[in-house]
């Protein structure tokens, strides 16, 4: 089944701090925080883009306009909101206005993805009528496959997990519900929208039993599987693992329900919503338990103020003025027993009454709620049904040990470092990169996320080993290898905040990460597959190779061991396109022997010598002219834009001036940066125009044998300035040292036939690299009318220009990053595009995650 | 187009050969080397690199171009090798040198009254004394009878007397100082001739005794030892001293010291235009210089040599791998070799294999790269009946100087240009003949380019008027032109030690900024606006520093 994605999900967590003013508007009453958040965060999004948007604002209406829920558990109030844009999802979640008084301190924790729903009049059903809740109760449920299962399915899997779970609802009978796939630690997210909590209980178990057996195509999944791998005498085994390796809920009320009307009690309102909800769940059932995280000192203040809330009273006191209180151990918080505490109603009124006072933050920090289920599916079968344990089933920690690092290696590291005499705190470093690595490779949840290390983790002991057998021969400074092993130390450090700290250990606590506000591990972590893959494809040399990706802001140099993406890259899988061939190739020209890196300074020197011109000197000087970069963009040519000049040079002046770091500060693309790109430009198109294949010569080569074109008239001035400089320079460069760049091209063509041979002999690579990268920036090089278009910005203040007439694109550059749409109906068509893609790079990872843990295991990395 | 700040580098090309040492009767293979140097000239000329101009651009021969001066050599030279030369290389100007082979000691030359002069009547005697001036006859007949190869903006005195004197040329930006050092080693010479006049009989006395066999040595030894005495009575001390002791070195002046108005002139210039790259010829190399005249630092010789980039010498025939002499600070000096480097003795070239008798025979090209002041000399040697390239390239560097602001020439420039119309203050700086005013300040070329002249920090022209323009003509491009000269700046603020491009650096960050307002703002405005239909239309700012339109406009004024 071929999942169609129309629409992304964006989802917040978030705290409301306490003690901020409450205000009764039309009849809500809602805190200055969450006033102002939405109209920071959603209502002036929307109002930003509509004002610059073609279409009618009804086109855009049921997006970026949230769901609101209110939380029992660690988080005060639920976002849903849909999207079809990701750059909105990583953006500041703090009320921005002219208001002096900062809020207090508050939370908040986000996550975004793709709703899988493939029936789309569901989803406008959930998100059009934001006057009347479609439910009084909402609950979230992430889901963490399983992992033995996913890795070598990829999205085979999750279609046929999406049909299940879509098959379990309408069973229990839930109308309304969102099924979302993530980028977080968790794949799916499943929102259900529902008037009766136990349908909750009753999901979350039928969810919970599902093992392969239930899945329609169970040969085909087993099959792929990686736990076919792990265990291969007794497929049944297989077929009794779950579908699910984790899950996590959260339950909470509608907006309305707990905002509308001034009074705590419905009862004292003639709130028609109000009423009918209290009176067909007066009686409902919801076991809860309601902790105080009650400031040192304060817990008599608290009694003396809940008692003095007939609202409060009700739910925690007697009638004899007596209550039962627990203290909880660990933080010391306090337990309340409710009077009523298996009864829902009184979890709502106390919302609702915590909604409208601040008064009771005066001796508490934070009231938590947990929720019991009384109707448990789950745990009556696991009494009947011996094994259900998947760990046990597949005897995976075993298997996972084959990942990690053993004790006795680290111990022989430990005693290497010690011989090197490299400082104690930097060894004990290197040690705890092992521990770390070992503690989430070890995670039958994680360790997908932490096979990400694996390269690294050989590469690091690579490292000490040869260091350690240097030093048989030769005496070298400890720095020198102090600094290298502070880079791996650097880098797993990095990385590692951004895969664990953000993962199902650390649930409650806000995202912290600058980068984004939603964890990505799952791009992070399939991204990497993708480079590891796309490395053996054009490598040819033994050196180990499987970067870590990491998030840059400036630019993207990458080294053997990181390779660098901007946090929006990621999500507009084109740009990453655009350089992945250069960022595999930067650590190859820059560290390996395959084009020796000595004669290319020779080179340079000759040419310098040759040409004897200051101009080119200044080049030089500047590091713009670079044979590094030459290589690298033939490569680029030959392999990413299959010798289409045009599609090439447009995509390094897209790439270009959506990348900020390239601009001066009054808005205009740098005159030196203009002037390398130019140079770059120029020394492909002579290069090619002296290669003499026949594959070249053809129509749409045309402008590979036409001059250079400047992109858009801003840049005219600098264009004009330096054009014919550089294309003088560049014509010499080429008569007289044409028989430099003609022994290149041997190893050129070898890389090239190379990597012909290497993608046809795999289907995958295949796939991706010829179909998916290749296609998508055809695509989009196509729906912009071959055009680049830049967004204009004011140039004093850098907001957008409105315009009255707009360019014949897809999208237009924006200098400040990546692309800018001027209408919805263009960004839904690029975001319904793009998400396939995304899509076809979490399929692939996921597959061929399965054969790089076998080539770890087989040490064939 | 051409535009005006193309800050391009200027690269000229020099042939350079020196001591040709020309006779009026010649054997064979010297017309072979001849015939075979005007075909490697031809293909160094013709060295065609893509749009690239490998063209030589000056023929420069420091002296000695022929054995005796005598007008039959000149005349000989003019026909076999000038002429030839000029022919395959018409675009090149020839800078002769005049050398103490090129004076014609002859019937009129009173050779005892110049062996006898001291050093400070030699000055003038050389310079001024017209009588004297005889000596230089057939080197300016030879001169004028070539003075279409000469560049004829050349610099007075040079184009009177082809003496000495320098050439400014603009548009390399290059300035050559040539310097007269003729009368140096004249002495030999001198005493030759005045002993060919007043002794042939005690010579030829000599001669005989000294063929006679039973004749002792003694003998021989007190007849030229009478010869001597003899001379002595006749000569200063001076002059014995000059032709017995040092034969040629020292005691020698140059003439720059009697040229002090025109080295006035010269050191002005070269302050003036500090990146000018500066090339002195003279005949005869430093180690001929008087001492005082060389080792003295304020002599003028060291002056010069503090100021010129490159010293080209000639005179002592050096061999192909001769080393160059670069001090810090100091100009490059460079010595050529013979270009006909015959055995001394001509009576025996009939027994010599042409190969090694013209072996040392050699002639330079010189590269030199204006901007990044650097040289690269080729040098050719003649072999077996062809000139071959020398396998080794000469490379020398120099530091780039900083070029500070000149306010003189700014101020300069500002007036010349205040007096001028805008269209020809556009038209010349983009060099366009057919240039036309369309509207209000907006000139159209035949490409349909549109041009304004910005004489504020704003650009002044109205929106509407260059919208229009724009419809009406269909234009793709328009030039905003800003002359730093005519925005308004006080001038007198400028340090005197200013970096000159750290200013125009300076300026036109500002200027830049606000021309983009003004295109961000004229392409905005929408409301009048159909920005649509001149979406394409590219607005070029160009900023023209004053010294790149100083020397076009100071010709003009």
């Amino acid at each position: 089944m071929k999942l169609n994605i129309d629409y992304g999900i964006h989802i917040i967590f978030s705290n409301i701090p306490p003690e901020n003013d409450k205000v009764f508007e039309d009849g809500k009453i809602v805190s200055k925080f969450e006033k102002e958040i939405e109209k920071s965060y959603f209502t002036d999004f929307r109002e930003e883009f509509g004002k610059n948007c073609l279409d009618s604002s009804s086109d855009i209406d049921i997006l970026y306009s949230p769901l609101k829920f209110y939380m029992l558990g660690d988080q005060d109030v639920l976002y849903i909101t849909l999207i079809n844009n990701f750059k909105f999802s990583h953006r500041l979640f703090e009320p921005i206005t002219n208001n002096n008084n900062n809020f207090n301190p508050h939370s908040f924790q986000s996550y975004s993805g793709f709703v899988l729903n493939q029936d789309s009049n569901q989803i406008n059903k959930i998100f059009e009528n934001k006057k009347k809740p479609l439910s009084y109760f909402v609950a979230v449920i992430n889901l963490k496959l399983n992992n033995g299962l996913y890795i070598g399915n990829g999205f085979d899997y999750i279609s046929s997990i999406y049909s299940k779970i879509e098959f379990v609802i309408s069973e229990i009978g839930i109308e309304n519900f969102l099924i979302n796939k993530t980028f977080s630690w968790f794949e799916i997210s499943v929102i259900v929208f529902i008037n009766n909590p136990d349908l909750l209980s009753e999901l979350l178990s039928e969810l919970r039993l599902l093992t392969l057996n239930n899945l329609d195509d169970k040969e085909k999944l087993l099959t792929n599987s990686l736990y076919k791998e792990i265990q291969t005498d007794d497929d049944n085994k297989i077929y009794s693992t779950s579908l699910f390796s984790d899950s996590n809920s959260h339950f909470g009320f509608s907006e309305m329900l707990i905002n509308e009307s001034e009074e705590v009690s419905p009862l004292n309102t003639e709130n028609e919503y109000l009423l009918e909800f209290y009176n067909s769940h007066v009686n409902t059932p919801l076991k809860t338990e309601i902790e105080w995280q009650v400031k040192p000192g304060h817990f008599y203040d608290l009694i003396s103020h809940i008692k003095r809330e007939p609202n409060l009273l009700d739910i925690f006191f007697k009638n004899d003025d007596r209550f039962e209180s627990h203290m909880v151990l660990g933080k010391c918080d306090y337990y309340l027993a409710e009077l009523n505490g298996d009864r829902l109603i009184s979890n709502f009124i106390l919302l609702r009454y915590i909604a409208r006072d601040n008064k009771l933050y005066e001796y508490i920090r934070k009231v938590r709620t947990y929720l019991f289920f009384e109707n448990n599916k789950e745990f009556e079968v696991k009494n009947t049904q011996a094994i259900l344990n998947n760990e046990e089933l597949i005897n995976l920690p075993s298997f996972l040990k084959k990942l990690s690092t053993s004790i006795s290696e680290i111990k022989n590291y430990d005693d290497k470092l010690r011989t090197l005499k490299v400082s104690r705190h930097i060894r004990n470093k290197v040690l705890k990169v092992f521990s770390n690595f070992n503690n989430g490779i070890l995670d039958p949840i994680q360790f997908t996320y932490f096979l990400d290390f694996s390269v690294l983790i050989e590469k690091l002991k690579q490292l000490i080993d040869s260091e350690y057998d240097d030093k048989k021969t030769v005496t070298k400074k400890i720095n020198e290898i102090t600094v290298k092993l502070v880079d791996f130390i650097d880098t797993f450090q990095e990385a590692y905040n951004v895969r664990y700290l953000n993962g199902y250990q650390f649930e409650s606590i806000s995202d912290f990460d600058l980068d984004f506000n939603n964890s990505i591990q799952q791009l992070l972590s399939n991204y990497g597959i993708l480079v590891y893959e796309y490395g053996k494809l054009i490598r040819s040399d033994d050196e180990l190779y499987g970067p870590v990706i990491q998030l840059n802001d400036m630019d993207t140099v990458s080294d053997p061991i990181t390779i660098n993406y901007t946090v929006h890259h990621l999500t507009s899988p084109e740009l990453v396109f655009t350089t992945i061939t250069k960022e595999v190739l930067n650590p190859i020209l820059k560290y390996s022997n395959q084009f020796p890196r000595d004669d290319f300074k020779k080179v340079i020197k000759k040419l310098k010598k040759a040409i004897n011109d200051s101009y080119f000197d200044d080049l030089i000087i500047s590091e713009s002219f670079d044979l590094d970069y030459f290589i690298t963009d033939v490569i680029r040519f030959i392999i990413n834009f299959k010798k289409n000049f045009d599609l090439f040079q447009h995509w390094v002046w897209t790439y270009n001036f959506q990348n900020t770091s390239l601009y001066d500060t009054d808005g205009m693309f740098n005159e030196d940066y203009l002037k390398m790109e130019m140079l770059r430009l120029m020394m492909i198109q002579k290069y090619f125009r002296l290669w003499n294949d026949s594959s070249l010569i053809s129509e749409k080569e045309a402008p590979l044998n036409s001059p250079l074109e400047c992109p858009i008239p801003n840049l005219k001035t600098y264009w004009i300035l330096h054009f014919d400089k550089l294309d003088k320079l560049t014509d010499l460069i080429f008569e007289k040292y044409s028989f430099l760049f003609d022994s290149y091209k041997k190893t050129i063509l070898e890389m090239e036939k190379n990597y012909q041979i290497k993608s046809s002999e795999n289907e995958f690579s295949d796939n991706v690299f010829n179909s998916l990268i290749v296609s998508t920036l055809n695509d989009q090089y196509y729906l912009n009318c071959k055009k680049i278009s830049l967004l204009d910005r004011s140039w004093n203040s850098g907001i957008i220009i409105p315009k009255k007439h707009y360019p014949n694109v897809l999208y237009a550059i924006d200098q400040i990053g990546s692309q800018y749409f001027y209408s919805n109906y263009n960004m839904q068509k690029y975001f319904k595009k793009n998400a396939m893609v995304i899509i076809g790079i979490l399929d692939f990872g996921t597959k061929r995650k399965k054969d790089f843990i076998i080539r770890i295991i087989k040490k064939s990395l | 187009m051409n535009l005006p700040i193309q800050n391009r580098d200027k690269k000229i090309r020099i042939l350079w050969l020196s001591d040709i040492h020309y006779l009026s009767e010649k054997p064979i293979y010297i017309e072979n080397l001849i015939t075979s140097f005007i075909s490697t000239v031809k293909k160094i000329d013709s060295e065609k690199k893509k749009k690239i101009s490998y063209k030589i651009d000056y023929v420069i021969i420091s002296g000695d171009l022929t054995n005796k001066g005598l007008i039959e050599e000149f005349e000989m030279l003019t026909k076999d090798l000038i002429t030839p030369l000029f022919n395959e290389i018409p675009k090149a100007k020839f800078l002769p040198l005049v050398g103490n082979h090129d004076l014609e000691i002859g019937k009129n030359i009173d050779a005892k009254a110049i062996l006898n002069l001291n050093s400070i009547n030699k000055h003038s005697y050389f310079s001024k004394d017209k009588k004297y001036n005889n000596l230089y006859k057939n080197y300016i007949d030879f001169c004028k009878k070539n003075i279409n190869l000469i560049p004829n903006d050349i610099e007075i005195p040079y184009k009177d007397h082809f003496k000495y004197g320098y050439h400014v040329d603009t548009n390399k930006s290059v300035l050559f100082i040539l310097i007269n050092s003729a009368w140096y080693s004249l002495s030999v010479k001198l005493i030759e001739f005045f002993i060919s006049e007043n002794y042939i009989s005690v010579i030829k006395e000599i001669k005989m005794s000294l063929e006679r066999k039973d004749f002792s040595l003694l003998e021989s030894l007190k007849i030229i030892n009478k010869f001597l005495t003899h001379i002595k009575k006749n000569l200063t001390n001076d002059a014995y001293a000059i032709s017995y002791k040092t034969v040629e070195y020292g005691n020698q002046i140059l003439l720059l010291n009697l040229l002090l108005k025109d080295v006035k002139e010269l050191n002005k210039f070269i302050q003036l235009y500090p990146e000018y790259f500066k090339i002195a010829v003279m005949h005869h190399p430093e180690n001929h210089l008087e001492w005082g005249e060389r080792f003295d630092e304020n002599s003028m010789y060291n002056l010069l040599k503090s100021k010129v980039d490159l010293f080209l010498t000639s005179h002592e025939h050096v061999r192909k791998n001769h080393k160059h002499t670069k001090v810090k600070g100091e100009a490059l000096q460079l010595k050529s070799g013979a270009f006909i480097e015959l055995k001394l003795d001509m009576e025996l070239k009939k027994d010599i294999h042409v190969e090694d008798n013209l072996k040392y025979s050699t002639f330079s090209i010189l590269d030199v790269n204006i901007i990044k002041k650097n040289i690269r000399e080729t040098k050719y040697t003649f072999s077996k009946d062809n000139w071959k390239k020398h396998s080794k390239k000469f490379e020398h560097e120099f530091l780039k100087n900083k070029i500070i602001f000149n306010k003189m020439i700014y101020s300069k420039t500002m007036e010349g240009i205040r007096k001028m119309s805008d269209l020809d203050v556009l038209g010349g700086i983009y060099s366009i003949d057919n240039l036309s005013l369309i509207s209000n300040g907006i000139y159209i070329n035949a490409n349909n380019d549109l041009y304004i002249l910005v004489k504020t920090s704003e650009v002044d022209v109205d929106t509407d008027i260059l919208y229009k323009s724009i419809l009406k003509t269909h234009t793709n491009n328009v030039y905003f032109t800003y002359l730093d000269v005519l925005i308004e700046k006080d001038v007198n603020h400028i340090d005197d030690h200013a970096d000159r491009d750290i200013i125009l650096g300076q300026l036109k960050t500002s200027l830049f900024k606000k021309f983009n307002n003004f295109r961000a703002n004229f392409f905005d405005s929408s409301g009048i606006i159909n920005v649509d239909s001149i979406n394409q239309v590219s607005f070029i700012f160009i900023l023209v520093p004053y010294w790149e339109i100083n020397n076009f406009f100071m010709n003009n004024c």
